[in-house]
């Protein structure tokens, strides 16, 4: 677990330290010891090497006094615990003189013509071989004590372990030194970052000086709560604007809602009265075109009349002046019968006009529910349009059961037949010389199929999938208000409760199909 | 024991050869050969610890007989240098007949003391002397052998040192006596 930034110094600088001396302390140490050793050796054989050599006359003459005396001369070297020389004999080696303690030679060949060390614990055992002109004459053996290396290196191992604990404690010191230097600034650094984090006061600064790269640190903390506090001044400002901003836009948007919502209030006034208008011209046309179909009967009936009043008085004044001749009575009466005849036949006519008129008019303006047979109905309303198709040659025909009996709005498929017809005629047959319109209606499962076909040139692609929307025309120009469809939706969906589709699988010419209950509820409109 | 072992193997016959002295007491009771073996034994272990010349090195070793005993001790010291070369050098083992062949020699074993002093001018620096057990020191002779309590000692004639100037191994000195009085070079006995 890593502690504290202080105790990481501590124990990183420490561990250097100590890594570091002991990667030179130990080497050298190291060092130390095998030079001591190689430099004991090498005096050791020399010394071997020069005994040897003095005592080969000594072997030769047989003067064990002699040996001893050289080999006492070892007195002088302390480091030598023990000598031991040797004679061959008959391949065998004997004791010739000794020095100092008797000793085992180890695991050491005595007799060899090179020299042989071998260190074992505390002493160096060495064994030379005495030679005079490469006759082996015996060999040497030299015990030496390891004590004062081992003194030596004891005391340089304490000299090293006075300077570890000298490194330690300036290695201490130091550390305290660096960690006092870099935590003050630090721990400075942490309050004032600790008052900013709790007051969110970015006016503090850290007041004390520090040098060098510290110092050039506390100033940019400064410079950069300088700069955050400035930002933030800055941000309050826009945040400021921006809540005016939004307050104003707000209002605008508020302003415009209430615009909007008046303008669509409006807008459904305004369709609400094109819609009644589209009705009143409905009604209107309808109105002009029976009016027309009226006049003419009625004119002819009033000529008719108005020709039989001038007979009449003709008649009555030859009459009163008795030249009224059987002749001339009798061609009164002729033209009295013919006129009779044309006045009854055209008011006969006036009267049907008017009476399917008011059937119409009566059934659109007052949109109650009634029983009526589908089949006659469509022919009045055919019949009451039919001053549009007099100068053409378009024909309409149904395909209707003439029993089918519906309880529903016959206003409403007077308007909805009405409105199809007349699109046809204007807008299907608008190039066409014949058109041909085929209403089918029939019944299927208690509700009432009716599909409605003209062979004209079609709906525009660009409208046919709104062609139900409100304003929806390519006929604007020509005075086309866009709503016939519309109400006719309307109409077939929310008063008849059935729904209206333009099927779109025709090649040429429209398809609409409908599909409306067989019996409405008794509700009034 | 060989003759052939005895010199190879010199300490030991010294320590055969004491042991025998030391049960005889007597110098008469010495076996005559074995006691010629044990001289000649001397005489080639010192050549051992002279550094001869480098030029000589390719020619035999002669060593010189000087005195009475001469004839007595030549076919001793010839059969126990026969197989026995000094380093790489034969050992001639050479009756001295006549001065004139004192150059020739490296050695001069003075058997008796009967035998005419050495001539001095016909010495050379590079000649060793050494005189035989019981013989008198003449002025040059560097080494005399003596009998002492059944062993033989080598006694170093410190005076003539300064006069035979090849080197000698300090260990050869380390075993031999200084001669007491040391006789001085040059001087008449």
């Amino acid at each position: 677990m890593m502690g504290t930034l202080r105790q990481r110094i501590f124990v990183g600088l420490i561990s250097v330290a100590v890594l570091a001396m002991l990667i030179n302390l130990l080497p050298l140490y190291w060092l130390m010891q095998s030079g001591y050793q190689q430099q004991l050796t090498v005096s050791s054989q020399t010394q071997a090497r020069m005994l040897a050599e003095m005592s080969t006359a000594s072997l030769l003459f047989d003067q064990p006094q002699s040996a001893s005396e050289i080999l006492n001369a070892l007195t002088e070297s302390p480091d030598v615990k023990a000598a031991m020389l040797f004679r061959l004999d008959n391949d065998n080696l004997s004791l010739f003189a000794g020095y100092g303690e008797q000793t085992e030679s180890g695991h050491l060949p005595l007799l060899s013509s090179t020299q042989h060390v071998q260190f074992t614990s505390g002493y160096l055992h060495l064994i030379a071989p005495v030679q005079l002109q490469e006759q082996m004459l015996g060999s040497l053996y030299l015990k030496v004590s390891l004590t004062r290396i081992n003194q030596e290196l004891y005391r340089a191992a304490i000299i090293a372990g006075g300077a570890l604990l000298l490194a330690l404690l300036v290695t201490f010191w130091l550390a305290r030194r660096l960690s006092s230097s870099l935590l003050t600034p630090i721990h400075q650094l942490k309050q004032v970052i600790t008052a900013v984090a709790s007051t969110k006061d970015y006016s503090q600064r850290v007041s004390h000086k520090f040098a060098a790269e510290l110092g050039e640190l506390v100033n940019s903390f400064n410079t950069m709560l300088d700069v955050i506090e400035t930002n933030i001044q800055q941000r309050q400002q826009h945040e400021n604007q921006i809540l005016k901003l939004n307050l104003e836009l707000e209002q605008r948007v508020k302003d415009r809602t209430q615009q909007l919502t008046d303008s669509l209030n409006n807008l459904k006034d305004t369709q609400m009265k094109l819609i009644e208008q589209e009705k009143m011209a409905s009604l209107g046309s309808l109105v002009a075109g029976v009016a027309h179909e009226i006049n003419t009967p009625v004119g002819v009936a009033v000529t008719a009349s108005s020709h039989l009043r001038d007979v009449l008085q003709q008649s009555e004044r030859e009459f009163h002046a008795m030249t009224l001749t059987k002749q001339r009575l009798q061609t009164f009466y002729n033209t009295v019968q013919e006129s009779s005849d044309i006045i009854y036949r055209n008011l006969e006519r006036a009267a049907e006009q008017v009476s399917s008129f008011k059937m119409v008019a009566v059934d659109q303006s007052s949109e109650e529910a009634r029983a009526f047979l589908l089949k006659e109905y469509l022919q009045s309303i055919i019949l009451s349009l039919r001053p549009h198709f007099k100068l053409t040659r378009h024909e309409v025909e149904l395909d209707v059961p003439a029993d089918l009996l519906l309880y529903s709005f016959p206003g409403c498929f007077s308007q909805i037949f009405t409105n199809l017809i007349m699109n046809s005629l204007i807008h299907g047959f608008a190039h066409i010389e014949q058109g041909r319109i085929l209403i089918q209606a029939h019944c299927e499962d208690n509700q009432l199929t009716i599909n409605y076909y003209d062979n004209g040139q079609g709906i525009n692609p660009s409208i046919k999938n709104k062609i139900f929307d409100p304003f929806v025309t390519t006929n604007r120009q020509q005075g086309g208000s866009g709503l016939g469809t519309y109400i006719l939706y309307n109409l077939v969906t929310q008063v008849l409760k059935g729904r209206i589709d333009l099927i779109d699988n025709t090649a040429k010419g429209v398809h609409f199909f409908m599909l409306l209950p067989l019996i409405q509820p008794r509700t009034e409109l | 024991m060989s003759l052939l072992r005895t010199l190879k193997l010199a300490p030991v016959f010294a320590a055969v050869l004491s042991s025998v002295v030391l049960a005889g007491e007597q110098k008469l009771a010495i076996d005559e050969e074995k006691y010629a073996m044990l001289q000649a034994a001397y005489l080639f272990n010192i050549a051992k610890f002279i550094s001869w010349p480098e030029h000589q090195q390719n020619q035999p070793f002669r060593l010189c007989l000087l005195g009475e005993h001469t004839s007595k001790l030549y076919p001793y010291f010839s059969k126990a240098f026969e197989q026995r070369p000094l380093g790489q050098r034969q050992i001639e083992v050479h009756p001295l007949a006549a001065d004139s062949e004192l150059p020739s020699c490296q050695l001069v074993y003075l058997t008796s003391d009967s035998s005419s002093p050495l001539p001095l001018l016909a010495i050379k620096p590079d000649t060793l002397r050494v005189t035989a057990p019981g013989v008198a020191v003449t002025g040059s002779v560097l080494f005399d052998l003596s009998m002492e309590a059944g062993r033989i000692i080598i006694y170093h004639n410190q005076a003539a040192q300064a006069e035979f100037q090849l080197p000698i191994n300090t260990a050869l000195l380390r075993v031999t006596r200084p001669l007491p009085g040391g006789i001085p070079a040059g001087a008449i006995p």
